[in-house]
């Protein structure tokens, strides 16, 4: 296709969409509604992601040293179990650490102050607390850390701990697949609305497809502008749906991180804008395209 | 230029179709073809802009047999001809002047000389001052007009009108087959598709009657329905 031609289809895209004005609207909101769907979607996602990590950062495993053991040797254990598992997030807490976090928590209550007068000195030890993203990884720590360290460790609090750490995996497991199943379902939905909404647009221009074959028009011309408007149509639904969800986004944000564990959403869609975007363009125009091009082909083959 | 030889076509719901038709039509002619509604005007030409297909028979566009035709080929033929419909059909979201320069601009014309023959075009179907306005803004006889500047623009070997006087008053039948006469006086081929008696009065050259999908009459002008 030459320079020319290709002009003509934009100019000709451009001007039918222009020129089809309640056609183009009840376009542009359908695939609004679509992408405004995904947009919302994807930022779900990802304050479900940010909540299921943060129970996830509460629940782990807690390697007690033995008393006699130095801090070096600690962190020593702390770097090698960071190299086999370079995913795990893993805190030292010292005894001295563990003695003022017990104090600070229990302040003002006499019979623990009372307590620790008596035991005398400083009953805590070193401990590592180790938290990770990956069930699986817990029970190889655990393996590990008793193979190779079992000289410095007093104790690892696995076994208490299994039931809840396998219980808060299967709940986010199973939200994973509620928010997956559930934003396929939506999304089909709203595919099929908007592919069922371009079709009857276009079939209202089913007359003007039969009379441009009828004074032999190439097919690049009969379906490009079509296709051309399938893309502004893409482009367009893209520009609202921003105007309005940025905008909100920006205004919520503050209130959603008060009350979604520091879940910070305006922060999430800047480090994310990138496939934010690049989602919202292929729903859109994606939409656009394939719904024009197939209600298009339909014609041009009958 | 366009030749039928024994060429048939019938469709499946009994309807009348073409029976053993043979007729060649020369370049220059002006050539009316009549008929009573159904008698199978309208199937011949939509044969011969490949709208409909034959059962037997030939028939040759230019020395190259029509049914052996791809789908660029049928196209490059569509821009080869001008037709005008006994509905116009015409570009409804495109102006007069859109509507015209249509034709040119798909087969990748320049503007200026777009802008100047579609003027001329309007001109000589006397739509100059409409040209801004959309199909559905203009009367029967000026969409009718639109149709002829959309069907001649391109210069084409033939022009076919299927009933060109089908919606319009006897004096608008009268402007447009003086238009047809004017462009086949340009030398090109015209043939005119109608039931209309008073349309061969004024038209030039040969008649031919068809009914019930037969030729029955040829360069006849002294005929009786």
């Amino acid at each position: 296709m030459d320079k020319t031609s290709f002009k003509r289809i934009l100019k000709f895209g451009w001007k039918n969409m222009g020129r089809n004005k309640e056609a183009t609207l009840a376009s542009i909101f359908v695939i609004f509604l679509a992408v405004s769907l995904v947009s919302v979607l994807f930022l779900s996602q990802g304050i479900t992601d940010h909540l299921v990590n943060e129970v996830k950062e509460k629940i782990g495993i807690s390697a007690y040293f033995k008393s006699e053991t130095s801090e070096n040797e600690i962190n020593n254990v702390k770097n090698k179990i960071k190299e086999s598992f370079p995913e795990a997030k893993i805190i030292y807490i010292s005894a001295a650490d563990a003695l003022e976090k017990f104090k600070e928590s229990h302040e003002g209550e006499p019979i623990y102050e009372k307590a620790l007068d008596q035991v005398g000195g400083n009953p805590f030890r070193g401990s590592l607390d180790i938290s990770s993203e990956e069930e699986e990884s817990y029970e190889e720590m655990v393996a590990v850390l008793e193979a190779n360290f079992s000289n410095y460790i007093y104790k690892v609090d696995y076994l208490n701990r299994k039931e809840i750490i396998d219980q808060v995996f299967n709940i986010s497991r199973n939200i994973n697949i509620i928010g997956i199943s559930l934003s396929i379902l939506l999304i089909g939905l709203a595919v099929l609305i908007s592919f069922n909404t371009i079709r009857m647009v276009i079939f209202s221009q089913k007359e003007e497809i039969n009379t441009m074959h009828l004074v032999g028009s190439p097919k690049i011309f009969m379906n490009g502008p079509f296709i051309v408007q399938g893309v502004l149509y893409g482009i367009f639904s893209l520009v609202v749906t921003n105007m309005i969800l940025i905008p909100f986004i920006y205004y919520i944000s503050p209130i959603l991180q008060a009350n979604l564990a520091g879940f910070d959403l305006w922060v999430y869609l800047g480090q994310q804008l990138i496939w934010y975007l690049g989602l919202q363009l292929l729903v859109g125009v994606g939409l656009g395209v394939a719904a024009t091009w197939l209600a298009v082909r339909h014609y041009l083959r009958n | 230029m366009i030749k039928f030889k024994n060429l048939y076509k019938t469709f499946d719901d009994h309807n009348t179709g073409l029976k053993d038709i043979n007729l060649e039509i020369k370049k220059g002619q002006f050539l009316t073809i009549i008929g009573p509604s159904g008698a199978g005007k309208s199937t011949l030409l939509n044969i011969i802009i490949g709208e409909k297909d034959y059962d037997q028979g030939s028939l040759l566009f230019e020395g190259q047999e029509i049914k052996e035709m791809n789908n660029q080929e049928m196209a490059r033929l569509r821009r080869e001809v001008g037709v005008v419909h006994q509905d116009y059909k015409l570009l409804k979201n495109k102006t007069v002047k859109e509507n015209v320069a249509y034709v040119l601009e798909v087969i990748g014309v320049d503007e200026e000389r777009i802008n100047s023959d579609t003027q001329k075009a309007l001109r000589l179907v006397g739509l100059e001052d409409r040209t801004n306005y959309y199909p559905d803004q203009l009367s029967g006889g000026e969409k009718q007009r639109l149709a002829i500047a959309r069907a001649l623009i391109h210069q084409p070997k033939v022009i076919f009108a299927d009933e060109p006087s089908g919606n319009l008053d006897p004096q608008n039948t009268r402007n447009i087959i003086q238009i047809l006469n004017k462009i086949h006086d340009l030398g090109t081929t015209i043939v005119v598709f109608t039931h209309d008696k008073d349309v061969i009065k004024q038209t030039p050259g040969r008649i031919i009657v068809i009914r019930d999908g037969r030729i029955v009459q040829d360069d006849h002008k002294d005929f009786v329905f």
